[in-house]
């Protein structure tokens, strides 16, 4: 267990709400739900779901700590805001399952080896390490993530999907030396590493 | 025309041989047309995607589209930020709308900037190609540059979530938004304004991490635009085209279907009517090829 | 046109509805003066085109037609109808008003005998059968109007279609060359008894109103329940004039939502309730009935009559607000998407017909109101900062009829104070 997590829950005891209201993005609007449905039926994914967003509010005020942030509900979501613009509350919904997939990530909590939480992760180190998303790095650390042998098959079942691409001019082999990004690097990652400072010392990540 | 000048925000997709290549090139084209002068902001980094939220937290994706628009600010003052890709316009526009919701925020905001000698006063207008079109020309002033009408194309406007949901194109509708089927009339296109899957959701990242289930919404989107008897898909959004383009091969595989349906963006349609070549609406790099389109592209 | 009886004694009630025929009586037989004005040719208001009442089940012409024959015998009132209310200056105790009165193009002869009618061949959308079919162009708006007066619209004015209407006319009553009139009173005291309209029900878009020919408003459904609208009082659904046998309600369509109306209207739980038995009563147990919910707002004795609902074995009741609505190409069923709240359950349902509960949207949303008139968040009028002007009825909060008539009561005791302080005031 992570100290943060040994740490949230001394601090917050039964008050999971709170927990949520002070730690997760938009977590302070989770009390205004009235359970009206209109979310999950809205999602997409809305049958891949254990647990539907309204439900997920619901358990949140029910103090189901482990079962919210354990579940790998909030990892369905693919971020296409119909339930946010459907909430008759005007909940920030994708907002908030975000936030909540972020705060169980970084509690430790989350699936081990939910692919979106991986993917998710993996994307953001991407992203951030030249500044700019190396496409072809994405892919291949994405293949490759079960380990070599379970890589080459994935790679080689959609091998014929990225030498479309290549051949479309729109994968460059070459990334795999690097490929773009910002020149101020250093300025670019001093930024993130601020803002993570002070966004943890916040959410109670570090003292 | 008096040149419209803007800060362009192009992407980590739209770079040259990036997955959204064609969607630049094609861009740059319909730019030259309408006499637009894109601009690129300065060093530009990633927006952090929508999918960037479970490593990436709440300020440090707000810091990094703070980061752009403090560049736009410093470097090209007075000049709104453009975005093509339908990601990257919901990331800044969604950052920017929190920073100026909150004054706290935006304290810390400019508090991480200032390790990187950099400051953001609050003066971003974020806004989409897509707006500027609409908003700053109009649908007569599309209509100015045409040299060839896209006369017996059945197009079926494919409009996705993100430039659609939360923010929207002014005026449009959530549900049921016109605007793709309005831009294919006037560049004499024939919409399918009764195709029903416009803004299904494509799967998005979970294209890549939940197969699956992204492809079932996949197959839904293509499949509609079979029945209304569409000849190709025309989208705003990258992420939008790779996934209903790319995987089609994939759920042919898979579940037998004959898929093969072209999926271009509006600003290759604009290209070729305004009298492009096939090369300069980029249809070079269509996986599925565009052929109807490039056949009036080499007219 | 003299404004006779006008003076800073009288009272002016805006709008004829069931709370403006009730404020203008209650003042008018306390021996006060009243103008009574109503921006349609008829009095009666949404009321009117109500098929029945809850929870009695009773007709609205029957307490409609006390209220008429009440206002018709009584002298203190001035009815003035097609008329609306464009400007009002002054203070408590002593208002100057100007009207718009519209012509009616029809003058007092009129004996309602019909025969313009009947000779002109022009239709316009019939806007008390909320647009579902057409009338003709020379038109008595409903059986019980008061006034009897038929009225010709604009449209055919200055045409043959027109003249047509003239010639027929046994007594003189048609005159083509009325014109807009302006008026300017004084009064005393203002009410306003300005109504509701149901929200645009095509702003709430996942349901498809306007898309889906099968997805109507509750209020449409009236009229197509009550024997004098389009279809006979038969339950044909727009669509294909098919019977609707198999009929979905959709609660707070529109209302409790902060993207549409933040309140709650109130009348939506119980007017769904009371449909569900329009259903049963034109086919008995083929019939069925799904209501679709948040929570059931059936406040205090209307708990009877929705425990009589539910024990309805025709009646369904799903926890859950519907998602979107998809038209079935094949048969123009909408289908309904959700999840049913209690257990969790997943549906995609196929209606024959949906009814949207719409909420109620103040009719003044939108109209530029002297700067005195306080509005609540969602545009309901609180009353007035000099304490003249009063909201009544549906203007003033979501009321139903029996709620609007209490609440038009009182307003018209406040409106009869401030004429009795003015009064007294100018004695001294």
């Amino acid at each position: 267990m992570t100290t943060a997590n040994t740490n949230a829950i001394e601090r917050y005891r039964n008050n999971f709400l709170k927990e949520v209201e002070a730690n997760v993005e938009e977590g302070h609007m989770v009390k205004m739900c009235m359970q009206c449905g209109v979310c999950a039926g809205s999602c997409p994914l809305g049958p891949a779901w254990q647990h539907s967003p309204q439900k997920i509010f619901m358990m949140i005020r029910a103090g189901k700590r482990d079962e919210v942030l354990g579940s790998d509900s909030m990892f369905m979501c693919t971020s296409c805001y119909n339930c946010m613009v459907r909430c008759p509350r005007q909940l920030p919904i994708t907002h908030i399952m975000h936030g909540l997939a972020n705060y169980a990530h970084r509690l430790g909590l989350a699936p081990k080896g939910q692919p979106t939480r991986d993917f998710a992760t993996l994307f953001w180190n991407n992203a951030i390490k030249k500044g700019r998303v190396n496409e072809l790095m994405l892919t291949l650390r994405h293949y490759f993530r079960g380990g070599l042998v379970s890589g080459i098959k994935e790679a080689l079942g959609m091998q014929s999907v990225g030498l479309g691409l290549f051949m479309a001019k729109r994968l460059n082999p070459m990334e795999i030396f690097g490929g773009h990004g910002v020149k101020d690097l250093k300025g670019f990652h001093a930024i993130i590493a601020k803002a993570k400072e002070i966004e943890d010392r916040k959410k109670g990540f570090t003292a | 025309m008096a040149k419209k000048e803007y800060a362009f925000y192009p992407g980590c997709s739209s770079q040259l041989k990036a997955s959204a290549s064609n969607y630049l090139v094609s861009t740059n084209s319909i730019c030259k047309s309408l006499d637009i002068k894109l601009t690129e902001i300065p060093d530009w980094n990633c927006c952090g995607a929508s999918v960037g939220y479970c490593e990436g937290g709440e300020l440090p994706r707000i810091a990094i589209n703070a980061r752009n628009f403090a560049q736009a600010e410093t470097h090209l003052p007075g000049q709104d930020i453009v975005a093509t890709c339908a990601a990257c316009w919901l990331s800044a526009r969604e950052s920017k709308e929190r920073l100026d919701g909150s004054a706290q925020l935006l304290k810390e905001t400019n508090e991480a900037l200032a390790a990187a000698g950099l400051h953001y006063n609050g003066g971003a207008n974020v806004r989409h190609m897509v707006e500027v079109l609409i908003e700053d020309f109009g649908y007569d002033g599309l209509k100015a540059p045409m040299k060839k009408s896209l006369e017996g194309l059945k197009i079926a406007g494919y409009v996705g979530c993100q430039t659609n949901r939360p923010f929207g194109i002014d005026g449009e509708s959530f549900e049921n938004p016109m605007y793709l089927d309005k831009m294919v009339e006037t560049l004499g296109g024939e919409a399918l304004t009764k195709y029903e899957q416009k803004v299904t959701c494509c799967g998005g990242a979970l294209a890549f991490s939940e197969p699956e289930k992204s492809q079932k919404q996949i197959r839904d989107i293509v499949e509609s635009a079979y029945d209304h008897g569409a000849e190709m898909i025309v989208t705003p959004c990258p992420l939008c085209q790779a996934n209903v383009e790319v995987y089609q091969s994939e759920i042919n595989k898979k579940q037998g279907t004959k898929f093969n349906m072209p999926v271009v963006y509006y600003s290759q349609l604009m290209t070729v009517a305004y009298g492009g070549s096939a090369k300069d609406a980029a249809l070079d790099g269509q996986l599925i090829k565009a052929e109807k389109l490039e056949k009036i592209a080499g007219k | 046109m003299t404004a006779s009886i006008a003076t800073n004694q009288a009272i002016l009630v805006v709008g004829g509805g069931i709370s403006g025929m009730t404020a203008a009586l209650e003042a008018a037989e306390c021996g006060k003066q009243v103008i009574l004005v109503e921006k349609t040719p008829v009095l009666g208001g949404r009321t009117a085109r109500l098929y029945r009442y809850f929870p009695k089940m009773c007709h609205p012409t029957c307490g409609l037609e006390i209220n008429l024959r009440r206002i018709k015998q009584n002298r203190n009132i001035r009815l003035m109808t097609m008329t609306e209310v464009t400007a009002v200056a002054g203070s408590r105790g002593n208002y100057s008003v100007t009207l718009k009165v519209s012509p009616r193009f029809v003058n007092e002869n009129c004996t309602a005998c019909g025969k313009c009618g009947e000779a002109v061949t022009t239709e316009v959308s019939n806007p008390w059968n909320y647009g579902l079919d057409k009338m003709k162009a020379a038109y008595l708006p409903h059986n019980m109007a008061h006034p009897q007066r038929f009225v010709i619209d604009p449209s055919i004015v200055g045409t043959p279609e027109g003249e047509k209407a003239k010639a027929a006319c046994p007594v003189g009553a048609v005159d083509l060359d009325m014109k807009e009139e302006s008026v300017t009173l004084q009064v005393g005291a203002v009410i306003y008894a300005t109504g509701w309209r149901p929200y645009d029900a095509a702003k709430i878009q996942p349901y498809g109103y306007g898309r889906y020919r099968n997805v109507i408003t509750s209020l449409e459904f009236e009229r197509l329940a009550d024997p004098q609208g389009p279809t006979g009082g038969k339950i044909l659904r727009p669509g294909d004039g098919k019977e609707a046998k198999n009929v979905a309600f959709i609660q707070c369509a529109g209302s409790r939502d902060e993207n549409h109306l933040r309140h709650c209207s109130r009348i939506c739980c119980m007017a769904s309730l009371k449909q569900t038995q329009y259903v049963r009563e034109a086919f008995g147990d083929a019939g069925k009935s799904t209501v679709y919910y948040i929570d059931i707002r059936a406040i205090d004795r209307f708990e009877d009559f929705y425990q009589m609902v539910q024990k309805d074995a025709t009646v369904s009741f799903v926890k859950s607000k519907v998602a979107k609505i998809v038209e079935n190409a094949e048969n123009g069923n909408p289908v309904l998407h959700g999840v049913d709240t209690e257990g969790y359950h997943r549906y995609a349902v196929e209606h024959d017909l949906v009814v949207l509960a719409v909420g109620m949207e103040p009719e003044i949303t939108g109209v530029k109101l002297p700067d005195d008139v306080i509005l609540d968040s969602s545009n309901f009028i609180e009353g007035s900062k000099d304490g003249g002007m009063f909201g009544a009825g549906a203007a003033s909060s979501p009321l139903d009829v029996n709620r609007a008539v209490q609440s038009a009561t009182a307003a018209s005791l406040h409106a009869i104070q401030v004429i009795r302080k003015t009064a007294s005031t100018e004695a001294a």
